[in-house]
């Protein structure tokens, strides 16, 4: 691929490359949540084993966390 | 720091036939949520904690690292608007002809470059922020615990008693540890089998001390009894 046909894509894409970026896009961001999940399940195993005195900021901190990438997904979605 | 039966704090070097057991002082300290280094607190506990088992020292790496850490995720978190700001004022004749960045910067391709770099680097910060917060080293009457919170997907705890506490040795390399009075801990267990490495702890040489004070009085109460 050129960077006449990746300008073509990027600038005007037609529908199949719409689509390609489209799709790639949507699978980061679901990767990038399924990631956050992940990352705030961990938080709240070593909450149970360790208690610090930070605990419910931490919780707080976790859940902002989750609605902000959540947030930017949906936004994506919205653009896309 | 050990104190003695009568409450009398323990400086280093604790006589070994000294008449001394281990008293628990009676006003703990309430730490912050961010400390790195706390002595006596109040309110840090862990799992599996017996009925007689205090905490006596908890510890982190340098806040300074933390700091550090966040600061170059942000000075990477601008990284586009830099590329951006280049690309439109420099004289980009390679790309002429073939690609016309700046009208890539008008598409909406642009602005969802930028939410998932905004995505990765919010996850970045994250990441950075935990393995600050549950990197965490705790003392206790019966034992050392090493926590360490390595990725999303792995997490050690290590734990050892203190009686198998042999040697500990404290470093102080580069001038960041210099500047901000941090050093690394390396602690050998009797068995051989256990080494703890402690990066980047504030006062690294007052931990050594305290650690080995409380190990040898340890030693001292167990031998006693």
């Amino acid at each position: 691929m050129n960077l006449g046909r990746l300008e073509d894509l990027l600038i005007n894409p037609d529908q199949l490359g719409g689509l390609l970026f489209s799709a790639v896009v949507i699978f980061f961001f679901i990767y990038s949540v399924i990631l956050s999940l992940l990352q705030v399940r961990q938080i709240n195993i070593l909450q149970r084993k360790v208690n610090t005195p930070f605990d419910n900021g931490i919780k707080i901190l976790t859940y902002i966390y989750l609605f902000v990438q959540i947030l930017l997904f949906v936004i994506v979605l919205v653009l896309l | 720091m050990p104190v003695d039966s009568s409450g009398r704090k323990l400086d280093s070097g604790v006589d070994q036939n000294a008449n001394v057991q281990l008293v628990y002082p009676q006003q703990l300290k309430t730490v912050g949520g961010l400390t790195s280094l706390a002595s006596f607190p109040s309110n840090i506990g862990i799992d599996g904690q017996n009925k007689d088992e205090y905490i006596l020292l908890f510890i982190r790496e340098h806040k300074v690292i933390l700091v550090i850490n966040l600061v170059i995720y942000l000075v990477v978190f601008t990284l586009p608007f830099w590329i951006k700001e280049i690309s439109l004022y420099m004289d980009n004749s390679l790309l002429n002809g073939f690609f016309h960045i700046e009208a890539f910067f008008n598409t909406k391709w642009w602005l969802i470059l930028l939410i998932g770099w905004t995505s990765y680097i919010l996850s970045g910060i994250f990441n950075i922020f935990f393995k600050w917060f549950y990197n965490i080293n705790i003392l206790t009457t019966e034992r050392f615990i090493d926590i360490d919170f390595e990725s999303i997907f792995s997490n050690h705890i290590e734990s050892t008693p203190i009686l198998e506490i042999q040697d500990v040795k404290d470093s102080q390399v580069g001038i960041l540890q210099s500047i901000f009075d941090m050093g690394n801990l390396t602690m050998l267990t009797a068995s051989g089998g256990t080494v703890f490495n402690l990066s980047n702890v504030p006062k690294a040489y007052k931990i050594r001390d305290f650690i080995m004070d409380v190990a040898i009085l340890v030693k001292n109460l167990k031998g006693k009894n």
